[in-house]
């Protein structure tokens, strides 16, 4: 199961995610998703109701910090859970996004 | 297209057959009881036949003498080449109607209603039954396809290395018939060995094409280069080289060993990959940890070697995430977990150490590859 939400304020976008990331929320946070919050100079990705992040939800994360950052946005990442920042920190996630992503 | 029509009033079949026949079905086929029909279906007497009777439509009435048409359908719609066999009740009878759906009847047309009717009902069945038979053996097809992808994909796995002084057994489970997990070694010269084990992010198909695209590059470049935070370096660049023009995030967790038997060395690079486990004489298990990111994410990386030095005899247990990860559970509790079971049962021989490991892997969802190095004294 995968859902989001998005609270938006004049400056920042913040997308709770809900539930598993892997392959199959690609297409909603490709095609929903991101439209939608690059309009905001802002974004935080809320990770505390996700529970499970596997390979491919990995590569989803990275793509769409990736894809932000190009468009010139300040991407965060927050509220990650400690089960998820295990795999974050086994994948290395600090050093390819920066150490900042967590600010 | 060819139908079947059963019905023990000759007056009805001639009707039936006569309307189907004017508007072009050719291959019409009457029974007039059950147990004929079963007959032509090659189903007398409870048999199964081996190769299913070539219809595509049953027409078959409820009221009949002896076997009913409620039974005789369910015997049709138990019998496995039949499964998909579109069957229409014919009747006068409403009442009918709950019992014979619950015996497989996909529809019913009533007797003596408009001809546009029974038509439209047939050709409809006609069509689904046609649709059906093409998406099953394009499944099928695509499994023999799988299996066979299967089969090569294993061709290329190295045979256990086998020498007195080390030994190399792997395991190899897929949730799927193909994976992106991979394992490879080799000998590099008299005294020193390369052991890889790789993961391609996601499953199936698209990862198993990735990760043979890497193992066609493997040989050449351990031989070639052997220093790992190096071959970390160019597998890195031969991925970003082959997938990085993706707008998928296509890339890979690798751990890769260079056991020194001279030297008593292993120089290692882990690449976003769970911590080898090193065991060595009674001691607890040493990880092998993280040396630098994932491979083919970023253009640029840093990698550098990790060096553990051994002594006296030892066993490295290298694995993929599948054996280790519960969804919504901690990874780390997870290594710990099999570093406490691999530890219980470190002395047993080598092969008997991958077989008990894949048990333990056994039921996981995921692509799990286990590969064990013993070294001896």
């Amino acid at each position: 199961m995968f859902a989001y939400r998005i609270d938006k304020t004049e400056e920042e976008a913040v997308v709770v995610f809900e539930g598993d990331l892997d392959i199959e929320s690609g297409e909603v946070l490709e095609e929903d998703i991101l439209p939608v919050v690059s309009e905001y100079p802002h974004v935080r990705l809320d990770f505390s109701e996700v529970y499970f992040v596997d390979s491919s939800g990995i590569g989803l994360i990275i793509r769409t910090v990736d894809e932000l950052r190009e468009g010139g946005r300040l991407v965060n990442i927050q509220n990650v859970r400690p089960e998820v920042m295990e795999v974050f920190d086994l994948l290395q996630i600090r050093d390819i996004l920066g150490e900042d992503i967590f600010e | 297209m060819s139908i079947l029509i059963v019905d023990d009033s000759m007056m009805n079949l001639a009707y039936f057959k006569q309307v189907l026949s004017e508007a072009g079905y050719s291959a019409i086929e009457t029974a007039s009881s059950a147990e004929q029909a079963l007959e032509r279906l090659g189903m007398t007497g409870g048999r199964i036949p081996r190769k299913a009777a070539a219809f595509d439509l049953i027409l078959l009435d409820i009221v009949m003498p002896d076997m009913d048409g409620i039974e005789a359908c369910g015997l049709i719609k138990a019998c496995p080449p039949y499964m998909d066999l579109p069957i229409i009740f014919l009747t006068s009878d409403r009442r009918h109607f709950k019992e014979a759906f619950g015996a497989g009847g996909i529809d019913f047309v009533e007797k003596g209603a408009p001809d546009y009717e029974l038509l439209t009902r047939v050709q409809s069945a006609i069509r689904f039954k046609k649709e059906t038979d093409i998406r099953k053996s394009r499944e099928i097809g695509l499994l023999k396809e799988l299996q066979l992808a299967k089969k090569v994909q294993k061709t290329v796995l190295p045979s256990p290395m086998l020498e007195p002084k080390i030994e190399i057994h792997a395991q190899y489970i897929q949730s799927d018939e193909v994976s992106g997990d991979m394992f490879y070694w080799t000998r590099i010269d008299e005294h020193r060995c390369g052991v890889m084990l790789i993961d391609v992010a996601g499953h199936g198909l698209s990862s198993a094409l990735i990760s043979m695209s890497v193992r066609s590059l493997l040989d050449r470049m351990v031989k070639r280069i052997t220093e790992p935070s190096e071959v970390c370096q160019e597998l890195n660049r031969q991925m970003f080289n082959l997938f990085g023009g993706s707008r998928e995030s296509i890339y890979l967790t690798a751990i890769y060993l260079l056991i020194d038997q001279k030297a008593q060395q292993i120089r290692y690079f882990n690449a976003g990959h769970p911590p080898g486990l090193f065991f060595s004489e009674n001691q607890k298990a040493h990880y092998l940890e993280t040396t630098g990111v994932p491979l083919g994410i970023r253009k640029k990386i840093t990698s550098r070697s990790g060096i553990c030095p051994y002594s006296g005899s030892g066993k490295i247990l290298l694995y993929t995430d599948g054996l280790v990860e519960t969804p919504r559970k901690s990874i780390s509790a997870g290594i710990e977990h099999l570093e406490n079971y691999a530890s219980r049962i470190r002395y047993l021989p080598n092969d008997r150490f991958t077989e008990k490991l894949a048990v333990f892997g056994q039921g996981k969802s995921d692509d799990v590859c286990i590969v064990s190095i013993q070294l001896n004294d």
